[in-house]
């Protein structure tokens, strides 16, 4: 059987079949937990946003139009609720644990891929003040880098997930990465070839 | 699928760490049974529609017209022109051509009455000299009949082109679409037009420059600046129209009491909506702050559910129709859910106004 488009997912949601939720689930579960976790910086809070993503989704399958594609629509949902969780709790947190878990892939992800323990610190701590730099700027900026940056939505894709035109997107990538290059320059990651500049 | 375009380069590292996040890996096959489960007790159409709308405000110094009408990049990074735009220059470049026949004409028909052609019409018996040169004021005077035939056919061509040149030179310069310029544009070209201050000519009105088919009573009010990109989306929205009516009228009505520049016409019917330099209302009136606040008010109240009593909270908004600070008190005063309360009602956006703050209060109840 040929797989499924997300749209005619949702059509047999809609219809009643169950299974199709799940598939659509399934297939964008782990994009919709990592962009929650880049916003929200907690697994846990991470995990509550991503099922109640799917939930709230679920609940509102009737009043998906179509003009959009569906994992676009859920990701609006998923930026939303974890927007609800991020104002609910600001006064209380905002600075990076050392325990932030967006860290723990990386962590992973170099232990398994390098042999050079020095590349792995280099790495561990570029990851860390590229989060930091991250967390620095606005809600908006932010969300629309992880969106476009982190989880390689085109500027259209973010367009439809955020509400605003492509240019606007455009607009607030280009704002984040330059807010992120003076973050990362003023703490000694410099681009190749542009060290002496900082 | 990463479209970075020309944004700044963060350097290989971090490019690579960035566009390759890791996740930590995890039992991605519970959590979907978990979803699962929580499906079974979910109602079909019980999700709030505040989730399905687009999140997140502007950024401060987000350029408007990025906003509201950058035209799309192409994949290969070229800005293409609007549709407006193109539309725009049609119109321009057509009613160009047309003024550009007119006064070819025209030029034909003035040198055609000084050097009639001797070829195409015979000498003009002594008794006809006296008849020319053609006067539209002196169109009906008598002509004597017969041998004056041939004149006669000569300057009745010279009066249809002279009549044609007159109607395009009164017509107003292109409307401007989706613009707020129209009744200026429309008054420039009445009054910049040599032919409009012939004694010919009738004195002429905003009513009679506007574009044909469109009711000049409906102009101002439709052609009121809207600066901000979201106002312009308030003011366009159906459900809102009533309430934007509203102001526009009110602000005309206040704006009467103001001088006027002497240039404009001194019946006000015939100025534009801002002819008195842009000014602006006072204060916003009660149904823009009604709407404005009722469109951000259903998100105030999620950040009180479960509350027991009602929160108040005071919405200053800015001269520049934004919202300048929200002080919440009440129940939700002092928790997280005030702080709430400020994000969700400084997202409320009325039409600018003259005073330098207004406020509001408004009362948070919970869902």
């Amino acid at each position: 059987m040929s797989k499924r488009t997300d749209r005619e997912l949702v059509d047999a949601a809609r219809g009643g079949d169950s299974e199709a939720f799940g598939t659509l689930m399934r297939r964008h579960q782990r994009r919709i937990y990592r962009l929650a976790l880049h916003l929200l910086r907690d697994a846990a809070e991470a995990e509550d946003a991503t099922q109640e993503t799917f939930v709230r989704a679920y609940g509102a399958l009737d009043r998906f139009d179509g003009r959009s594609e569906a994992f676009t629509w859920i990701y609006r949902i998923a930026v939303n609720l974890s927007l609800n969780v991020i104002r609910a709790r600001k006064p209380n947190r905002k600075s990076v644990s050392t325990e932030d878990p967006r860290l723990e892939g990386v962590l992973v992800e170099t232990r398994a891929g390098s042999a050079n323990p020095l590349g792995d610190s280099e790495n561990r701590e570029l990851g860390r003040v590229l989060c930091e730099g991250m967390d620095a700027l606005s809600d908006t900026l932010r969300t629309t880098l992880i969106l476009v940056g982190v989880d390689g939505l085109s500027h259209a894709q973010a367009g439809e997930v955020l509400g605003c035109p492509e240019g606007t997107v455009a607009w607030r990538v280009h704002e984040a990465r330059k807010k992120l290059k003076v973050f990362l320059v003023e703490r000694g990651f410099a681009p190749q070839g542009e060290e002496g500049a900082a | 699928m990463n479209d970075r375009r020309s944004s700044p380069d963060l350097g290989a590292s971090a490019e690579a760490l960035l566009s390759a996040f890791p996740i930590p890996e995890r039992d991605w096959e519970r959590d979907a049974r978990a979803i699962e489960a929580r499906l079974e007790d979910s109602v079909r159409g019980s999700t709030d529609a505040l989730l399905l709308a687009a999140p997140l405000p502007s950024e401060t110094d987000e350029p408007s017209s990025v906003s509201a009408t950058a035209t799309p990049l192409t994949n290969s990074g070229v800005r293409t022109q609007s549709l407006t735009e193109l539309a725009r220059r049609s119109v321009e470049k057509k009613q160009a051509s047309e003024r550009q026949m007119a006064r070819e004409s025209l030029a034909i028909a003035a040198r055609q009455r000084q050097h009639p052609p001797p070829s195409d019409a015979p000498p003009p018996p002594a008794s006809v000299s006296h008849v020319a040169p053609v006067n539209l004021a002196r169109a009906d005077a008598p002509v004597a009949p017969s041998n004056h035939w041939p004149k006669v056919a000569l300057a009745l061509p010279a009066l249809a082109l002279a009549a044609a040149a007159l109607f395009w030179f009164r017509h107003p310069e292109p409307a401007p679409l989706l613009t707020n310029t129209a009744p200026q544009a429309a008054e420039g070209a009445v009054s910049a037009s040599p032919i409009a201050a012939s004694p010919i000519a009738k004195p002429a009105t905003i009513a009679e420059a506007a574009p044909r088919g469109v009711d000049p009573n409906t102009l101002p009010g439709e052609a009121a600046p809207i600066a901000d990109p979201a106002r312009a989306q308030v003011a366009a929205a159906p459900s809102k129209l009533g309430a934007s009516k509203g102001v526009l009228k009110g602000d005309r009505a206040e704006v009467a009491g103001a001088p006027i520049d002497k240039s404009l016409p001194p019946d006000a019917a015939l100025r534009p909506a801002d002819s008195s330099g842009g000014e602006l209302p006072a204060k916003p009136s009660t149904g823009a702050v009604q709407a404005a606040l009722g469109s951000v008010m259903s998100g105030a109240r999620h950040c009180v559910a479960g509350d027991d009593a009602p929160s108040s909270a005071v919405v200053v908004f800015g001269s520049d129709g934004r919202v300048q600070h929200v002080t919440v008190s009440g129940a939700a005063a002092g928790k997280s859910s005030a702080t709430c309360i400020e994000a969700q009602l400084s997202r409320a956006r009325v039409q600018p106004f003259a005073a330098a703050n207004f406020s509001v209060n408004a009362t948070v109840r919970p869902e």
